[in-house]
């Protein structure tokens, strides 16, 4: 962990007031860095006084933490309108598109595009999202 | 300036008032999820660049959800003296078009929907025009068309006709009244209104309301708490999204009241991840409504306080359940725990707590504005009030309802247009719910009524299925959907549901055997009666409700191997 990460989970936990609000910390790193280290657990671990096994249960729980990072995400919406629609097929056809973190949405509340998807915090349709893919490789 | 009365609030109104009702030509564009998904954005930053090309000066505003959801992206003209004209699919490319027919006072006739000639507030009308009726007949009327007659907006009432981020309209539509009103009332007295208004929880359960303030008043203990549970995590439903998105504050004000009722000086508004939008606009409306007074130390001179914070969900569907969102509002993992203790009685940092959902919490304003005898005439015999419906699946017209309790599901389905192929079934209550074949059309909508039928109002969600889809698909993607879901806690739900979900698959891929229903009913009754939470005994819901209307497809699969409805492919006879 560099400095400056340590600078920025100093400036969560400051501003959190040293709180027990675990999740809410924690999301607060997901949020500035898109995943959560090793590192950050072990570090807010020990500054929380909180057992590294309890953050780990907690991000290992919740589907909003990452372990890992992935510089371009996109969301596909796996809800019943969708799946009527054809949002299986349109899962494995951006699943193997490459280069994204894939993840599947539990309905993203706009039904009237489905089957739909959320690529990189914006909603689309399908086949938008398919074209802006291709573009960006 | 805080609100200490009535006198600031009618200021504010006046205010508010002249923005919902300018003086001069105003643009709005819808910019709710279902707007944006269909590139709502496009079309606003195209209609700025329009108008500062064309006529700087006129007002570009946005709005939420006006339930039009299939005519997205939605773009409304309001001028003044004029009814309000509202434009449907409008893409970027007629952009320039709409702004040059609006300075000039024209409409692009392709584009509109509808016009709208007076808005409705809580208890008056306001027109847009004086001329009623306005000439322009070739445009029919927002208040005549069929799918606006059939049904009664309460609490959509300012969804997509106010700018979400701005309290003043909300205001100006009659908003906060209702919190004044309260704050005048003794607590027991708002309880007893709520309790005979005959308001049920919207979040599924439909639990009496007021019973449960009553026992959460009662409890002993002077620190309470309120949640407002905004987990909508079933798929398929977007309806509270929408609400959150289009109107937040008639949720706060809601939220205030029962806090004031209960005695509670500290709450949280619990909102699912993965709805950031949902969750910039609560956040926004708290911070206004606190810079009114409406929130925060002694509201409106009342010598009430109250705070409300917002507590982001983390994704996990299991923490709708009001035990395992209360855990994870601690900052615990959200695993359901036993009940009772009920939260009522022990919830959150173990003092006694109300849950309720935004849907629910919306309609208080409504019964404390007009009064329970109002309220109790609208619905069915046990659900009283309306019922925001998020109308979806094959519908020829998805989009966002809301309809007295005790209307007909044919009627509902009418709404929407109709299924877009041969009506099947309808999916009622997301997974946990069940499917009502369409000869249970003529069912009204309701609590007990659904649950009788073997499915489930839950907390609205309607998915259309037509001949197209097949049921034993349906189930197993429902139960997969389960499998995720399920926390792991208890082993009937955990073990259970995989065990399902296996069996399905091997009845979808041309490996079913005879038997297999059987052993499956044989699996889910155990599982209703042994899982320790509603999901896990709800998990099996989607198999017993399709299994008693849809039977000879199960059979199909396993004894003709074949899917008739041609979804399910591998392994199957052509």
């Amino acid at each position: 962990m560099d400095a400056e990460e340590k600078r920025v989970l100093e400036l969560i936990l400051k501003k959190q007031k040293g709180s027990a609000d675990l999740l809410g910390v924690l999301q607060e790193v997901e949020g500035k860095y898109g995943h959560v280290t090793r590192e950050a657990l072990s570090y807010l671990s020990e500054k929380l006084e909180v057992p590294l096994s309890t953050l780990y249960h907690l991000v290992t729980f919740y589907r909003c933490f990452h372990l890992e990072p992935a510089e371009k995400v996109v969301k596909v919406c796996v809800g019943t309108t969708c799946h009527l629609k054809g949002g299986k097929a349109l899962y494995q056809q951006v699943e193997g598109a490459g280069g994204y973190r894939v993840e599947k949405a539990r309905c993203l509340g706009c039904c009237n595009t489905a089957p739909a998807l959320e690529l990189d915090g914006e909603l689309m349709s399908g086949d938008a999202g398919r074209e802006r893919m291709k573009g960006a490789r | 300036m805080k609100i200490r009365g009535e006198r600031e609030l009618r200021t504010i109104r006046e205010k508010g008032t002249k923005l919902l009702y300018p003086s001069e030509l105003k643009i709005t564009i819808g910019e709710a999820s279902c707007g944006l998904s269909r590139g709502a954005r496009i079309v606003e930053e195209g209609i700025r660049e329009e108008v500062k090309r064309q006529k700087p000066g006129i007002k570009v505003g946005t709005v939420g959800c006006n339930g039009f959801c299939s005519q997205e992206p939605i773009v409304e003209v309001i001028a003044p003296g004029k009814p309000k004209i509202t434009y449907g699919r409008v893409t970027r490319e007629r952009v320039k078009e709409l702004v040059q027919a609006a300075i000039r006072g024209e409409v692009v006739k392709d584009l509109v929907v509808f016009r709208t000639d007076y808005g409705d507030m809580l208890d008056e009308r306001i027109p847009y025009t004086e001329q009623v009726p306005y000439p322009l007949k070739e445009v029919t009327e927002y208040h005549t068309l069929p799918t606006i007659k059939k049904q009664q907006r309460y609490i959509l009432r300012n969804s997509g006709v106010i700018d979400p981020e701005n309290i003043e309209e909300y205001i100006a539509r009659g908003g906060y009244s209702s919190l004044l009103k309260a704050l005048t009332m003794k607590p027991k007295d708002i309880i007893k209104q709520v309790k005979e208004a005959g308001l049920r929880g919207r979040g599924g359960g439909g639990f009496p309301t007021g019973i449960k303030w009553e026992a959460c008043f009662s409890a002993k203990g002077k620190e309470k708490y309120i949640i407002c549970n905004g987990s909508e995590g079933e798929p398929g439903i977007g309806m509270h999204r929408s609400l959150l998105e289009s109107d937040p504050h008639s949720i706060i004000e809601g939220i205030i009241i029962a806090a004031y009722a209960l005695g509670a000086h500290e709450g949280y508004f619990y909102i699912r991840d993965g709805y950031p939008l949902a969750i910039k606009r609560v956040k926004k409306a708290i911070e206004e409504a606190s810079a009114l007074g409406l929130l925060g130390e002694n509201i409106c001179n009342s010598a009430f306080n109250f705070t409300l914070k917002v507590k982001r969900g983390g994704g996990v569907f299991v923490c709708g359940e009001e035990t395992a969102l209360i855990a994870a509002i601690e900052g615990r993992v959200g695993e359901p725990r036993q009940r009772p203790p009920f939260p009522v009685e022990s919830g959150l940092w173990g003092k006694p707590t109300v849950i309720n959902n935004l849907e629910t919490m919306a309609n208080v304003p409504l019964i404390i504005s007009k009064g329970s005898e109002w309220y109790k005439k609208m619905g069915s015999k046990t659900s009283k009030g309306t019922k925001v419906i998020s109308l979806t699946g094959n519908i020829k017209n998805p989009g966002l309802i809301e309809v007295p309790m005790g209307t007909p599901l044919r009627e509902i389905i009418e709404i929407g247009g109709g299924a877009a192929g041969k009506l099947k079934a309808i999916q009622t209550g997301g997974p946990s719910g069940g499917v009502l074949p369409a000869s249970y059309l003529d069912l009204p909508l309701g609590f007990d009524e659904l649950k009788q039928a073997g499915s489930m109002l839950g907390s609205g969600g309607m998915v259309v299925i037509d001949e197209g889809n097949c049921m034993v698909d349906l189930t197993r993607y429902f139960t997969a959907f389960f499998e995720d879901e399920s926390c792991g806690k208890c082993v009937p739900c955990r073990e259970g549901v995989t065990k399902m979900r296996e069996i399905l698959d091997e009845i979808a891929t041309g490996k079913g055997e005879e038997g297999d229903l059987a052993y499956l009913e044989h699996l889910a009754h155990p599982m209703q009666d042994g899982a320790a939470c509603a999901l896990g005994k709800t998990s099996v819901a989607p198999f017993l409700s399709t299994l008693k209307h849809f039977r000879k497809e199960y059979e199909a699969h396993i004894k003709e191997k074949k899917c008739p409805s041609g979804v399910c492919k591998e392994g199957m006879m052509k």
